[in-house]
C-alpha cells in the first residue's frame, strides 16, 4: 500500500481492465469481449452481458465493462496503480493498438456529449484525489456500429490479442 | 445569393448532430436547423423481442439515462399484462428512478454547463470544462461528482447495476429494498440536498446577474409538456401528461396512454428525427418543449417543501406565466435535482417501502402497452404492440430530444440571428450555439461510445453549394 501526501492510499501493483462500449451496437461492444479475454487469462468466469464486474472488484487486476467513461469513476480509478482502457475506435488500420495517456484537460471543452475523455477523467482523478493511475488505452477499429449484437468477424480474430495486451500492460510490461 | 453555415461532427459515431445556419443574401441569418442521427434502428432491434425483455434490452440505448428506458419498458409491460403495480413496487421504481435525475441533472449541470456558467462562455477553452472548473472552484466540482455518486448509488442499491439495471419487470420489480441500503441512502442524503442547493445558488446567482442576457438568449414562444401528479404538482415518474401554451394556459391534461390523439409527429426531409407537436394547434403553431424548464412552467407546484419554494421563486421570473429563456433550463435542472432528493427522502419514509409485495402476476396478453415518465430530459413514452403471444410486432419510442428537436433548431436560430454577422464565422457565435442546444441537455451520443472526440465542422457554404469558409473544433 502507497500512502500519497494527501493521505489517499493506492494499492501497489493493482490494476483496472475497463471495457468500454455498448453490446448492443455490435463492434462497440468490443472492450467487453476483450475484458473477458482478460479475466479467462487470469482463470476467471466471464462476465455475462448484463454484469459490469464492478461489484467483483478487489483483485490484483481487476476488470469491468462500462457504456462510457465519467466522471463518478474518478475516485475508483485513484485507487489504481495502473488502468487500461480498452475500446473500439473509429478507423486506423486493423490491428490491436495502444497508447499511454496523460492527465490533461481538453483543448475543447465537451460540447454536446456526455461522456468524459480518458485524459480528462485522470485529471479530475488527479485534482480531487491527488493521484491518476498510468493509464493505457487499447484500441481496436469497429467495423460496423449498427444496432446488433456481436462483432463482426474482422474484429473478433482480435480479441485474443487485445486481452493478452491489456493483461501485458496490467502487470506494468510495456510491449516491445 | 443564399448562404449556409454548417456545423456538424467530422466522426460518425458520436452525435450525428449537425447545425446548418441558413443565410439569406443580406448575410443575415434566414433559420437555423438541427440535424439528429436516426433513431428507429433501436426500434427495429427491438421487434421480434418478447415484450417482457424490453426492460432489460432498452437500457442499451443509452448509458446515461438507462434508468428512464428500464423504467418505461417496465410500464409498458405492465400494461400488456394488464397489471397495476403494488404501491410497493411503485415507490421503489421512483426511488430508483430519483437516483437517475439525481445523477444525469448534477452530471449536466456541474460538467456542462457549469464551467460555461462559472468560467464564461467566452473563457479560453483550453479552461473551459470541468477540470478547468476543479482547477479554480475544486469544492463545486466535487459537489458535482458526489452528486453523481450518490444517484447512481441509489441505482446499484435497487438495480445491482450502476448501468443497466436488472430489477424492473412486467408486474412489479424483483428485489426489495434492504435495510442496509436504504440505511446507507438515509446517511447521505442531507449533505448532497446541501450540495443541490449549492447548484441552484450557482444558478440563480448567475441569472441576477445575467438577467437581461438569460431573458432573450434563445427567448421564444412555445408550449410545454410534462407529467403532473392528480393535484397538479410536478411528478416525474408518473401521472397525466399537462400541455400549456407559452401564455400558461392549459392546452390539455390526458392519459399518457391516450398520446396519438394529442401528439403528432411531423417529418422534415432535412433530418432523420421526426418532430412532435400538439395535433390540434397543428404545425408548427403546435410545438412545444419538454424537460426541466418545461415541468417547471407546466405544474402547479411541487410537493417537498424546498424545492417548491425555489418553483415560488421561479414563478416570479416571469410575472407568473411560463419562463422562456433557454438558459433557464439551468436552474430547473437544479430545482428538479432537490426534488428528487426530498422525493427520495419521503419515498424512504414511507412504511410500504420495505414490504415484500413487489410483484403482481398475470397470464394476460392485451396486445398494447404505453409506458411514460419524465426523463430527466423531458417525457420519455414507449408505446409497445404485440402479437397474440407477446411477441413485439410495432415498437415506438418518443425521446425527450425528439420532442425538443424543434426548440432546439429554434434555439440556434435565435441565437445565431444574434451572433451571426455576414459571413465571419466568430468564436463568440459558435460558443453560444453550442450553449443553446446544450441547455436542453439533448442525448445525442449515447447509445455508442468509441475512443475520440466529437469535433465540430463548421463550414459556410453559397445556396449553390461551394464551400466559402470551414472551422472544426475540438
Amino acid at each position: 500500500m502507497v500512502r500519497w501526501s494527501n493521505g489517499w492510499c493506492v494499492a501497489e501493483g493493482r490494476a483496472l481492465v475497463l471495457g468500454l462500449g455498448n453490446l448492443s451496437r455490435q463492434d462497440d461492444g468490443f472492450g467487453w469481449y476483450a475484458v473477458n479475454r482478460v479475466r479467462a487469462l487470469l482463470g476467471q468466469p466471464p462476465l455475462d452481458d448484463t454484469d459490469d464486474g464492478m461489484d467483483r472488484l478487489g483483485q490484483v487486476v481487476d476488470t469491468a465493462f462500462l457504456p462510457q467513461v465519467s466522471s463518478d469513476l474518478a475516485d475508483l480509478v485513484a485507487q489504481y496503480e495502473r488502468l487500461v482502457l480498452v475500446d473500439a475506435r473509429i478507423g486506423g488500420e486493423m490491428q490491436v493498438s495502444w497508447f499511454a495517456v496523460e492527465p490533461l484537460a481538453q483543448d475543447q471543452p465537451r460540447l454536446l456529449t456526455h461522456d468524459m475523455l480518458p485524459a480528462e477523467l485522470l485529471a479530475v482523478s488527479r485534482a480531487l484525489y491527488g493521484h491518476a493511475p498510468r493509464t493505457y488505452v487499447v484500441t481496436v477499429p469497429g467495423l460496423s456500429f449498427d444496432f446488433g449484437m456481436g462483432l463482426s468477424n474482422e474484429m473478433a480474430t482480435l480479441v485474443d490479442a487485445a486481452g493478452r495486451l491489456c493483461l501485458l500492460l496490467a502487470r506494468g510490461k510495456l510491449p516491445a | 445569393m443564399a448562404q449556409k453555415v454548417m456545423i456538424e461532427p467530422v466522426t460518425r459515431i458520436e452525435g450525428h448532430a449537425k447545425v446548418s445556419i441558413i443565410l439569406g443574401d443580406d448575410g443575415r441569418v434566414e433559420r437555423a436547423r438541427l440535424h439528429v442521427n436516426e433513431f428507429r434502428g433501436f426500434e427495429q432491434f427491438c421487434r421480434g423481442r418478447m415484450f417482457f425483455e424490453m426492460p432489460q434490452i432498452t437500457p442499451r440505448i443509452c448509458g446515461i439515462c438507462p434508468v428512464s428506458h428500464h423504467l418505461a419498458a417496465a410500464k409498458a409491460a405492465d400494461a400488456i399484462i394488464g397489471v397495476t403495480p403494488t404501491h410497493t413496487a411503485s415507490l421503489l421504481r421512483e426511488l430508483m428512478h430519483m437516483g437517475q435525475v439525481v445523477q444525469s441533472h448534477s452530471m449536466h449541470f456541474f460538467e456542462l454547463a457549469g464551467p460555461d456558467l462559472l468560467l464564461g462562455f467566452d473563457a479560453d477553452p483550453a479552461k473551459r470544462n470541468v477540470v478547468g472548473l476543479i482547477e479554480q472552484q475544486p469544492e463545486i466540482a466535487l459537489k458535482g461528482v458526489m452528486l453523481r455518486k450518490f444517484g447512481q448509488s441509489i441505482i446499484a442499491a435497487l438495480g445491482q447495476k450502476r448501468v443497466h439495471p436488472e430489477f424492473a419487470v412486467a408486474g412489479g420489480v424483483n428485489s426489495a429494498l434492504t435495510i442496509e441500503a436504504r440505511d446507507t441512502i438515509r446517511r447521505d442524503l442531507a449533505a448532497r440536498i446541501e450540495d443541490a442547493q449549492a447548484g441552484i445558488a450557482i444558478a440563480k446567482a448567475w441569472l441576477n446577474e445575467h438577467q437581461d442576457y438569460a431573458d432573450t438568449f434563445a427567448s421564444f414562444p412555445c408550449g410545454y409538456l410534462g407529467t403532473v401528479a392528480e393535484d397538479g404538482t410536478l411528478d416525474l415518474y408518473q401521472g397525466k401528461l399537462r400541455l400549456i401554451d407559452c401564455y400558461g394556459n392549459r392546452l390539455e391534461e390526458f392519459d399518457p396512454a391516450d398520446y396519438l390523439d394529442y401528439i403528432g409527429e411531423r417529418v422534415e426531409d432535412w433530418t432523420y428525427l421526426k418532430f412532435p407537436y400538439y395535433l390540434k394547434l397543428g404545425w408548427p403553431g403546435g410545438v412545444y418543449r419538454v424537460g426541466p424548464l418545461a415541468r417547471l412552467n407546466m405544474c402547479s407546484g411541487i410537493a417537498t417543501p424546498l424545492a417548491h419554494e425555489e418553483w415560488r421563486q421561479w414563478q416570479q421570473v416571469n410575472g407568473g406565466k411560463p419562463v422562456q429563456g433557454t438558459l433557464y433550463y439551468h436552474w430547473a435542472r437544479m430545482v428538479e435535482t432537490l426534488y428528487a432528493l426530498e422525493r427520495t427522502a419521503q419515498i424512504l419514509e414511507d412504511p410500504d417501502v420495505m414490504s415484500n409485495d413487489l410483484y403482481v402476476p398475470s397470464d394476460q396478453i392485451t396486445r398494447r402497452g404505453v409506458g411514460c415518465l419524465e426523463a430527466p430530459r423531458g417525457t420519455l413514452i414507449h408505446d409497445y404492440r404485440t402479437d397474440p403471444d407477446g411477441k413485439l410486432i410495432d415498437v415506438n419510442l418518443i425521446i425527450a430530444t425528439g420532442h425538443n428537436n424543434w426548440a432546439m433548431s429554434r434555439s440556434v436560430e435565435e441565437v445565431a440571428k444574434a451572433y451571426v454577422d455576414g459571413t465571419r464565422l466568430t468564436e463568440g457565435m459558435l460558443n453560444r450555439v453550442e450553449a443553446a442546444i446544450r441547455a436542453h441537455d439533448p442525448c445525442l451520443s449515447c447509445s455508442t461510445h468509441a475512443v475520440g472526440q466529437m469535433p465540430l465542422e463548421v463550414t459556410l457554404l453559397r445556396g449553390d453549394g461551394e464551400v466559402v469558409e470551414r472551422v472544426v473544433r475540438g
